[in-house]
């Protein structure tokens, strides 16, 4: 039987089939996971299954596409497997919210006027290299929520288990702080300067 | 009814993304948003953060963060597809 050219690149070797994909699947697992091991976990059993199911990947579409189609199921797999992790009491200290309003509840900074065309920026390469600055600032948990939320939609009782907070309440606040930081991270590092 | 400040109508109007608010919060929100040009701005901030991410499927959101797998996790998995053959 003749073979495709996916699967002869698949097949001849293992290391460089990883360092195509492995990073960009890492990144995804941990976006949606948040944990290292964990993501790192779900990583290898889509390589693994991959694998054995390379004979019956047509090349229809993307390997990456078809690898990431993989992940997602080891993502939800793992949800309804695994136990929510241990619920904390309490907000860690570096998921505050910054001391952003005066002692009336008036802002300190007042939020700038960032027109109503995110069309505009969603290809805009600069754009995004400031958005992953201010990204990957936030504490894991804020990042974890903000993801789960405004990638995958998730409602705020799947959140509250797959971040480990004791109520939805909890799972507000982080949002809340995680859209604060965000913006008022976007605010000063991208729409205060003159473009 | 007491009025909302801006600190206040902040984490409501996160919220208010996220599900649907009682009545009462619906109503102190919208009064004060009308009063609140800062508050109106902060708001559609939010919706923007949301509505860009949305429009490129989140896949910047991923490629937003620097996570690699570990040299570890590397070589388990190479090692692992090398005995699958």
């Amino acid at each position: 039987m003749e073979r495709t050219d996916h699967e002869l690149t698949q097949a001849s070797d293992p290391a460089s089939w990883l360092d195509r994909h492995g990073d960009a699947l890492f990144r995804f697992a941990m976006l949606r996971v948040g944990d290292r091991n964990l993501a790192e976990e779900l990583v290898q059993e889509t390589y693994l299954a991959a694998w054995q199911a390379k004979d019956r990947y047509a090349g229809q579409s993307s390997e990456r596409t078809w690898l990431v189609g993989i992940l997602k199921h080891k993502v939800a797999d793992s949800r309804r497997r695994d136990r929510a992790r241990p619920a904390a009491d309490s907000l860690e200290s570096d998921e505050d919210a910054d001391d952003l309003f005066d002692e009336r509840g008036r802002w300190k900074y007042p939020p700038g006027d960032w027109g109503d065309s995110p069309a505009a920026f969603a290809e805009n390469q600069e754009f995004w290299s400031v958005f992953s600055r201010c990204f990957e600032q936030l504490p894991g948990r804020l990042r974890l929520a903000f993801a789960l939320k405004e990638d995958e939609g998730l409602d705020g009782e799947t959140i509250r288990k797959v971040v480990g907070v004791a109520t939805t309440n909890h799972v507000w606040v982080i949002l809340y702080r995680a859209r604060q930081a965000l913006r008022r991270c976007l605010e000063v590092h991208w729409f205060a300067e003159d473009r | 009814m007491k009025l909302l400040n801006c600190s206040d109508m902040a984490p409501l109007a996160s919220k208010a993304l996220d599900e649907r608010l009682a009545l009462r919060e619906r109503w102190m929100l919208a009064v004060h948003l009308v009063m609140c040009r800062f508050c109106q701005r902060y708001s559609r901030q939010l919706r923007f953060l949301r509505e860009v991410i949305r429009l490129t499927n989140g896949e910047r959101l991923a490629d937003a963060t620097t996570h690699t797998l570990s040299p570890e996790a590397r070589r388990q998995i190479t090692q692992r597809l090398i005995n699958l053959g």
